[in-house]
């Protein structure tokens, strides 16, 4: 069986596996910089979780987790994976991340 | 202390001497300047490995190219590689490990210079720095192992593999 296009309701399902380090996986599938298919995932860290080092730790989590529930290696699409701390994401308001 | 060390530094350094409020220009330097640390790894590494003459070296480094490093990566990621005798070979850890970190520094380092749309932090920043780092530590832990002399030839002549 094909993997399907993930979508917001089941990375918030993930998300809510990876509290509290995550506070939330913001989903966007649009082409990236290149104009290939892919799919951002915009994930919010704790400032706890943010300041544990080695921060590969949970990245890595995070990562392994979304790409396995997901099935991410069947996809055309290419992952991205972004991470910024939940006082990063205060300060900066940006609505891709909220 | 090789360019590739160097290299390193300077990507640690533009991440942080603006202290909390860092620059988009510095983080994105510092992001596509982890990935030239571990591809000037890498190339050194290779160069090492020939005896020919300084200018044979040289020669030699402007021979990788950065697509054919990375498709050559994504095959080192998984346990086992065909060798050229169509021996399928297992590859270490360590060079998996590698190889993983080359594929995702690439993309970052393309997103960092060519996708104007996001915007960097310190968090992912970091994350990406302490996989460059990690990438060294983990080459230097394997990179007497034949396979990464296999890893290294394979990035290099890769284009002329069918």
């Amino acid at each position: 069986m094909t993997a399907t296009l993930p979508t917001q309701a089941l990375v918030d399902r993930i998300a809510r596996d990876l509290a509290p380090d995550v506070v939330r996986i913001r989903l966007d599938v649009t082409p990236d910089w290149t104009g290939d298919p892919a799919l951002y995932f915009r994930v919010t860290l704790s400032d706890e979780a943010s300041r544990r080092r080695p921060l590969l730790d949970v990245t890595g989590l995070v990562r392994a987790k979304v790409a396995e529930e997901l099935r991410l290696e069947e996809l055309d699409h290419h992952p991205y994976f972004r991470f910024r701390s939940y006082s990063e994401q205060a300060k900066l308001q940006d609505p891709a991340w909220a | 202390m090789g360019i590739a060390e160097d290299l390193l530094r300077q990507a640690d350094h533009l991440a942080t001497y603006e202290g909390l409020n860092p620059s988009q220009a510095s983080l994105r330097r510092a992001v596509s300047t982890a990935y030239y640390a571990l591809f000037h790894l890498l190339v050194e590494a290779a160069a090492l490995r020939w005896n020919g003459s300084p200018e044979a070296q040289t020669g030699m480094q402007r021979g990788f190219q950065h697509g054919a490093m990375k498709s050559v990566s994504k095959q080192f990621m998984n346990q086992s590689w065909r060798d050229w005798h169509g021996i399928q070979q297992p590859v270490p850890l360590g060079i998996r490990e590698v190889a993983s970190a080359f594929v995702d520094l690439q993309d970052e380092r393309h997103a960092a210079d060519y996708d104007n749309h996001e915007q960097w932090t310190t968090t992912d920043v970091e994350k990406i720095l302490e996989t460059a780092r990690s990438a060294f530590q983990d080459w230097h832990s394997i990179s007497t192992d034949p396979m990464a002399g296999n890893y290294l030839f394979a990035m290099l002549v890769s284009r002329q593999r069918p």
